[in-house]
């Protein structure tokens, strides 16, 4: 079987042989990625071809053929058409018809996913420099029948490649494809704590990327149901999209590894819900990090007016749209209870002051006593990006003795150096060190790397202080006989809702001001996790005479030395 | 220091005169050397044969520890066996910021080189002692013979075919092992020397903050009596001493940015400190004018510390030179007692918190964040007691710092004339018993 490796280094050298020159090195991605879902297809119906052909030919004047010509091959998909990329070769001169021909020979549910990769431009510009050929001959080389490249492993191959083409085109739009080690470990806290709810018979469940990529998250979850449960679970998979060429690629793969297409659509999940009034069991995603909402913001806004619809509590400042998907996913939790894993950049954990939306969202969150379980990732885990990121799991199902409570996993030492970096991405994530953070989840007991916390530890009241205004040395009353506060004056003080608010004001306000008082009627309460600061572990600094001491020993030493030199 | 008994010209200006018995030659007579071939990023793999790349090389040997890069074991067998390296040959990197340095390969296990990184060994060990090789290529008039060669291109970097046009001076072989016997211990010994005047500047940076720590967290007086403070990184305080939020200890201004239409560098209107753009480089140094604004928002006088609120430099802390404005990306503070006990607290503080400011992604204080940050608060007259003493105290390991890096630089210049008047005959190292001349 081939591996990603070298498929990826047959794809280069395609690049170099054939497009190098003709196409800029970002648009090759536009060639390449469709050639390969074209490749995959074939191998897959090469062997009843001709079947299909022939029933084709016999039943197209009577009736509709496609669910004929489905049934009797046992294919989800078909071409017709007497062409695929290895019998296109038979007459290099007919390419021009030949080509559309083939194109338009697949099946209704292929076509639709060709038309997305817009294929036209790039095969005329091949067909005129007379190296469409030349490419169709790579391609025919390679085998990448499902049986002999899996599902993983095409997707890893995707996936790198479209980081690399993105690279090439500087791409920063925040696209960060995730690797393998951290969907696994997402995927499994998403699903360990509920192992006995999967065991049984005849359970359907679904699982919902509403930024599914090319679905690797969704197929990792899928494989550890069947790998870690021994009953059959029916697993139905559910994505959305905004890539239209992320998007086909998913669907084209949905087909071939015979998942249902039609549950994988187009557009961005905020603007526009293709699975509105849907409710999911699992909700996996890796929503782009920091990416501003400013396009979808009128839609957003509107519907954040509906106190029932997805964005009822607030909204993020609109630089950051994370946390809209996570409220998307809230939405399409079972009453019978749903689970999310998310992974997110360290924004949510803290932005946004007291009221501030973000602020509320967590409050509506920890509140609602939804939120299970952060795990801290180790940094330049991604391929695009260096940053620090945190695992967030959610639910509305928790285990009694998870009710009312966080738990926070500090996992940013759990990782090894690889041997070889892939952009970014330096660290990995082991098999080991996987487990071992599932194990500090399962157990959940404090210790160097897990704490747990009351719900309302994460919040605070800021409570306005204000000061009297004086004017000419007097101090101004107003008409009820009260004091008039001094506006520039004004302050405010975070108050941890475990802390009895008089009792801080006198302890920590009061003797600092002793004219100001507190003004409750604009007391507002906030919500934020920390995450560092819990961890954090302070490190004494050495005593002076320990220092000196060794200071003292050097200095003997480098005056022999400085003597045998000179 | 001796001189040998005659000499002759070189007819290499750079290698000047030679003691009158020695010869000179073409480097490629003497040495072997060998580039590595340019691998291309695909080739590398997760595993099989280790490839030596130029920042693998360093002075005091191969390190692996920053970059492992590999090819398949197949693709070594078919194409890249002959540029395995082998156990005592010598390596140096062509290329890069830090071309020309040397080192020895002391393993058994298998690496082949990489482009940019050329191996050597001597062509005849029984003419040339090889450990003379890095002694030869560490020499002045080999960097600047090579600096000729390399000039015109703008990186760095030069090949086998530069070093086939070296020239260099060949002693006699029983006194190259005289030569390499006294270049290896005296080079080693300063080498030693370095490495503790380096470890002395680290230790005397830690005695500086550590002694900071102590005074601005204990005092001066080692008897009096002490309390817990509450707060973790300051520990125990005297009993007679406070905790203090920022905001009730100083005058806090957060900056605010004027329009950039109103930005000059002509020094009209009022000087303009956005950033670390215009803070010196050294922490806790002063601010420099380097822009005006005509439009001022928020005004600072001199003397008072700046913070840096947004960025990657977040928490960076400078000192006013001037009386200035200050933009958004900074805030400052103005003690109503000492300034500079403040000062010195902050330098502990900015310890203490820099590590929750980088854990972020996007490191940033907020005005919450620093209205209510603790430092103690001590009574008025020890604090100014506190910040004479650090005065005193840090501007003497600052002048020992100092000292200690014009050292390093001295000795680092010794260790190359050295090598260079060694290898070049001008000073003789050992006694004439050998029958030469």
């Amino acid at each position: 079987m081939p591996n990603s490796q070298e498929i990826s280094s047959f794809i280069w050298n395609v690049c170099d042989d054939v497009l190098r020159g003709l196409f800029k090195q970002h648009e090759y991605g536009d060639v390449i990625l469709p050639f390969l879902v074209l490749r995959r297809l074939d191998c897959v119906i090469e062997p009843q071809k001709d079947t299909v052909i022939r029933l084709y030919n016999e039943l197209k004047d009577d009736v509709e053929p496609a669910p004929i010509i489905m049934k009797q091959t046992g294919l989800r998909f078909y071409n017709r058409s007497n062409f695929d990329l290895q019998r296109l070769k038979g007459d290099p001169n007919g390419l021009k018809n030949n080509f559309p021909n083939y194109i338009n020979g697949f099946s209704h549910n292929v076509f639709e996913i060709l038309e997305n990769f817009q294929l036209d431009k790039p095969v005329q510009k091949l067909l005129k420099n007379n190296k469409l050929y030349l490419l169709i001959d790579k391609f025919t080389d390679i085998d990448l029948h499902p049986d002999k490249v899996d599902n993983h492993t095409m997707g890893q191959i995707f996936e790198e490649l479209l980081r690399k083409f993105s690279e090439m085109s500087n791409e920063t739009s925040g696209e960060h494809y995730t690797p393998r080690d951290i969907v696994k470990l997402l995927v499994s806290l998403v699903f360990a704590e509920n192992k006995e709810k999967l065991t049984g018979s005849g359970i359907i469940r679904s699982i919902f990327d509403p930024c599914c990529g090319t679905g690797g998250m969704l197929t990792i979850g899928k494989d550890w149901i069947s790998e870690n449960i021994p009953n059959q679970v029916m697993v139905n998979l559910y994505g959305q999209e905004l890539n239209p060429q992320t998007y086909s690629i998913c669907k084209s793969d949905m087909l071939i590894t015979g998942e249902d297409p039609d549950n994988i659509r187009l557009g961005s999940s905020l603007s526009f819900d293709q699975f509105e009034g849907r409710k999911f069991d699992y909700m996996i995603t890796n929503p782009p990090f920091g990416v501003s909402w400013k396009s979808e913001k009128d839609f957003i806004d509107e519907e954040s007016k509906n106190p029932y619809g997805r964005f009822g509590v607030g909204t993020p400042r609109s630089s950051d749209g994370s946390l809209l998907f996570l409220q998307h996913m809230i939405s399409k939790m079972k009453d019978e209870g749903s689970r999310i894993g998310v992974i997110f950049n360290g924004s949510p954990l803290f932005t946004g002051d007291a009221g501030s939306g973000e602020s509320e969202i967590r409050r509506w969150i920890i509140e609602n006593d939804w939120l299970e379980c952060i795990v801290a990732l180790p940094d330049q885990l991604f391929f695009n990006t260096g940053i620090s990121t945190y695992i967030w799991i959610v639910t509305n199902d928790k285990k009694p003795n998870r009710k009312g409570k966080v738990q926070l996993i500090d996992g940013s030492q759990f990782y090894k150096a690889m041997k070889k970096s892939l952009g970014s991405k330096r660290k990995e994530i082991s098999s080991e060190q996987c487990e071992e953070l599932i194990n500090t989840y399962n157990n959940f007991e404090e210790n160097e790397y897990s704490k747990i916390y009351d719900n309302e530890f994460f919040g605070y009241t800021k409570v306005v202080i204000e000061q009297p205004l004086k004017e000419n040395g007097e101090l101004v009353s107003k008409k009820d006989g009260s004091l008039k506060a001094d506006t520039s004056l004004r302050d405010s003080e975070r108050i941890p809702l475990t802390d009895d608010v008089e009792e801080y004001y006198n302890r920590e306000v009061k003797p600092h001001l002793p004219n100001s008082w507190m003004d409750r009627d604009k007391d507002k309460v906030g919500y934020e996790i920390n995450f560092t600061k819990y961890f954090y572990t302070y490190k004494p600094l050495r005593p002076l005479n320990e220092i000196t001491k060794d200071l003292l020993a050097l200095e003997r030493e480098s005056e022999n030395l400085l003597k045998e030199i000179l | 220091m001796e001189r040998y008994s005659a000499y002759k010209d070189s007819g290499v200006e750079w290698i000047g005169d030679i003691p009158s018995h020695w010869i000179i030659n073409k480097f490629n007579r003497e040495v072997y050397f060998q580039e590595g071939p340019g691998l291309r990023t695909f080739q590398f793999t997760e595993d099989g044969t280790k490839v030596i790349c130029v920042t693998n090389i360093t002075e005091t040997g191969i390190e692996f520890d920053k970059l492992k890069k590999y090819i398949s074991e197949e693709e070594y067998l078919k194409k890249y066996q002959h540029f395995t390296v082998q156990n005592g040959d010598y390596l140096l990197s062509s290329s890069g910021n830090s071309w020309g340095k040397v080192c020895e390969y002391k393993s058994d296990e298998k690496v082949i080189l990489n482009t940019s990184t050329i191996r050597l060994n001597s062509l005849n060990p029984y003419k040339l002692d090889k450990r003379l090789i890095p002694h030869i290529l560490n020499s002045n008039f080999v960097k600047i013979q090579l600096e000729i060669l390399m000039t015109g291109s703008c990186q760095p970097n030069f090949g086998p075919s530069h070093l086939n046009q070296l020239l260099v001076p060949v002693p006699d072989y029983a006194e190259q092992q005289k030569i390499v016997e006294f270049l290896d211990d005296k080079t080693a010994k300063i080498d030693r020397l370095l490495q503790i005047k380096e470890k002395k500047i680290e230790l005397l940076k830690e005695k500086r903050t550590s002694l900071i720590n102590q005074v601005v967290t204990k005092g001066l007086d080692p008897n009096v009596e002490m309390k817990d403070s509450g707060v973790e990184w300051i520990g125990e305080i005297p009993k007679h001493w406070a905790t203090i939020k920022l905001k009730y200890l100083c005058e806090i201004v957060y900056g605010i940015s004027p329009p950039d239409t109103t930005y000059n560098y002509e020094g009209l209107g009022s000087i303009l400190i956005n950033g670390p753009v215009e803070y010196s480089k050294k922490d806790f140094g002063y601010t420099r004018s380097l822009k005006w604004t005509t439009d001022p928002k928020k005004f600072t006088s001199k003397g008072s510390l700046l913070f840096c609120l947004r960025g990657s430099t977040t928490g960076r802390m400078n000192i006013t030179h001037a009386d200035v404005s200050i933009g958004r990306g900074v805030c400052s503070l103005k003690s109503k007692e000492s300034q500079w006990f403040m000062i010195y607290s902050m330098m502990m503080l900015r310890i203490h918190i820099q590590k929750q400011i980088s854990g972020s992604t996007f490191p940033s204080v907020t005005k919450d964040d620093v209205d209510n940050y603790l430092i103690c608060h001590p009574p008025l007259e020890e604090q100014n007691g506190i910040a004479k003493y650090l005065d005193i105290q840090t501007n003497e390991i600052d002048r020992l710092i100092k000292l200690e890096q014009k050292k390093i630089e001295l000795l680092k210049e010794y260790r190359q004339s050295l090598i260079s008047e060694v290898i070049t005959g001008k000073i003789k190292v050992f006694e004439e018993v050998l029958g030469v001349n």
